[in-house]
């Protein structure tokens, strides 16, 4: 397979190495016949397949070379967009056929994802329209789908290495292995762990009552993030909840039922640690049903917290805390 | 913080979602949260529509490709997975395949890509910042571009902008299939030296090895 080979391409008389298509290939610019036979090469080169994902990260720096142009009016070209905000959420659903038709699709790691057949190539664009991109699994209308009968499967991990400004802890994936692997029943796991995720997110979003932001809704139920409950220790009826996303970075607290504020009046956070001054993490006010949804600041790491309050202040704020706590979280 | 009840202006992003990690602000766009898909937009939406323009060559055009990729991220009709690369470059590929296919979808704009200007020569330098501080990344791309020679360059552009495979870059050129192979090998090789500190990635160690 790593044998030179001659090619007549065009009245010209090639001698080339199977590994001087690598390039191209991740560049798209072979045609059809050239990707099938690189691609074949592909499964069998651990060579090959080593350079393939930096070759691939590099040419998507390559727009970074453009002159950038002014950027279009956010609010024009995202106007269809928001047009939809009132509709319901897509959440993009796990495909479901009968056991007996479920593809069993083998891969190698340099194999395909689902919507491509050349993992790292980026200029995928078959004769016959747009193709997608090399992280896409679902296609729009128009772009090339799965055959009839054939769905597609959740993409195998990557040898592309988490890059560093992620924040995000990796999702649990397995490192890739040769000989190929068999993914079906590691594929509908996943597919099944994420239908179940969402549905817990989507009925939380249910709910009466305030959220949080979706984005922080999730993000606090990633890793690195937590949902603390406070409790109505001096407003029975009403509760609170803390989502923090990704060690404390971002956070939101949500109330409900609190009491109305007098003109004047704030309600403000407190985090309390021992042998350290009490420190807020900010004011918000609430509607008429005593409902708020508002960023606060998470000032110490949240293990070190020996309790979390809520109380009434003066507006705009208060120095340290003078009224009763409304709201507890104790660890 | 302040009043709930004003919070979630739609002319501009929460603080919140401001100061988000891309992955979280993608998450909340495909869940319909109007601020993370604003900041997605402040952040990227320049990216996005400076390489849309440069392929399809047509101000409204690169309007409509961008719109596409960022309702795509809004509709969840995209499966971004970190561990597979940064999310600019995977709405650039978004991006990329879009506006060919819209390019390749209307035969009247031929002769606009034909006429568009392939070369960016001497608009490479760093932009300045305006929030989305890339200017490191522009930096290094830009002095890695200009290592290359003028037809290794050429020939990338062709293939990367233009949609081209190799064979049709030579045709265009009126070329030979080798010399523009070679170019483009040539040049990709050097840019993923030259680039090999963005990417993380011990490229002569690997290369040694292999």
């Amino acid at each position: 397979v790593n044998e030179p080979t001659a090619r007549l391409q065009d009245d010209e008389l090639l001698v080339v190495s199977p590994h001087d298509d690598l390039e191209a290939y991740v560049l798209g610019a072979l045609g059809a016949d050239e990707r099938a036979s690189f691609k074949a090469h592909l499964e069998m080169c651990d060579e090959c397949g080593a350079k393939a994902d930096t070759y691939g990260r590099t040419i998507g720096l390559l727009p970074y070379g453009l002159r950038r142009q002014p950027v279009p009016d956010g609010a024009r070209v995202l106007a269809r967009a928001r047009a939809e905000v009132n509709g319901p959420p897509t959440v993009p659903a796990a495909p479901v056929v009968p056991a007996s038709e479920t593809p069993t699709i083998e891969w190698s790691p340099g194999g395909p994802p689902p919507a491509s057949d050349r993992p790292w190539a980026v200029g995928d664009l078959p004769p016959d329209g747009p193709a997608n991109d090399r992280h896409e699994a679902v296609t729009l209308s128009g772009a090339p789908g799965p055959p009839p009968g054939q769905v597609w499967e959740p993409a195998p991990p990557s040898r592309v290495q988490p890059i560093p400004s992620a924040p995000l802890p990796p999702a649990t994936s397995q490192p890739p292995q040769r000989p190929r692997i068999r993914l079906a029943s590691i594929a509908w796991a996943a597919a099944l762990a994420f239908v179940l995720s969402v549905g817990l997110i989507v009925t939380a979003w249910g709910a009466t009552g305030p959220h949080a932001s979706p984005s922080v809704e999730i993000g606090s139920r990633l890793p690195g993030g937590r949902i603390l409950s406070l409790a109505g220790t001096g407003a029975p009826t009403a509760r609170g909840r803390l989502f923090v996303v990704g060690e404390g970075r971002q956070a939101e607290l949500v109330t409900d039922s609190l009491r109305p504020l007098a003109p004047g009046r704030v309600y403000q956070l407190w985090f309390f640690e021992s042998g350290q001054p009490i420190r807020t993490g900010g004011t918000f006010l609430v509607n008429q049903q005593g409902d708020a949804v508002a960023p606060v600041t998470i000032p110490a790491p949240l293990d070190r917290a020996r309790a979390i309050a809520v109380t009434e202040e003066a507006a705009p704020s208060s120095p340290q805390p003078t009224g009763a706590h409304l709201l507890d979280w104790t660890p | 913080m302040s009043d709930p009840s004003t919070e979630s202006s739609a002319a501009a992003p929460s603080e919140t979602a401001v100061e988000a990690s891309d992955e979280i602000l993608l998450l909340g766009a495909r869940f319909r949260d109007e601020d993370a898909l604003t900041a997605l937009y402040d952040r990227y939406g320049g990216l996005v529509f400076t390489l849309a323009l440069r392929i399809v060559g047509d101000h409204d055009l690169a309007e409509e490709v961008t719109q596409d990729v960022f309702l795509r991220c809004w509709h969840g009709l995209a499966q971004y997975d970190s561990l597979r690369g940064t999310l600019p470059s995977w709405l650039f590929g978004i991006t990329r395949n879009r506006a060919i296919g819209l390019l390749r979808g209307r035969q009247d704009q031929a002769p606009l890509r034909e006429h568009a200007p392939l070369s960016d020569e001497g608009t490479h330098e760093p932009s300045t910042p305006d929030g989305n501080d890339d200017s490191p990344v522009r930096a290094a791309v830009g002095q890695a571009l200009a290592e290359l020679s003028g037809p290794q360059r050429e020939a990338i552009e062709l293939a990367y902008y233009g949609g081209l495979t190799q064979t049709e870059v030579a045709d265009q050129l009126g070329e030979p299939p080798g010399a523009v192979k070679t170019r483009i090998r040539d040049g990709l090789r050097r840019l993923r030296r030259v680039l090999a500190p963005m990417l993380g990635d011990n490229v002569a160690e690997r290369d040694a090895a292999s």
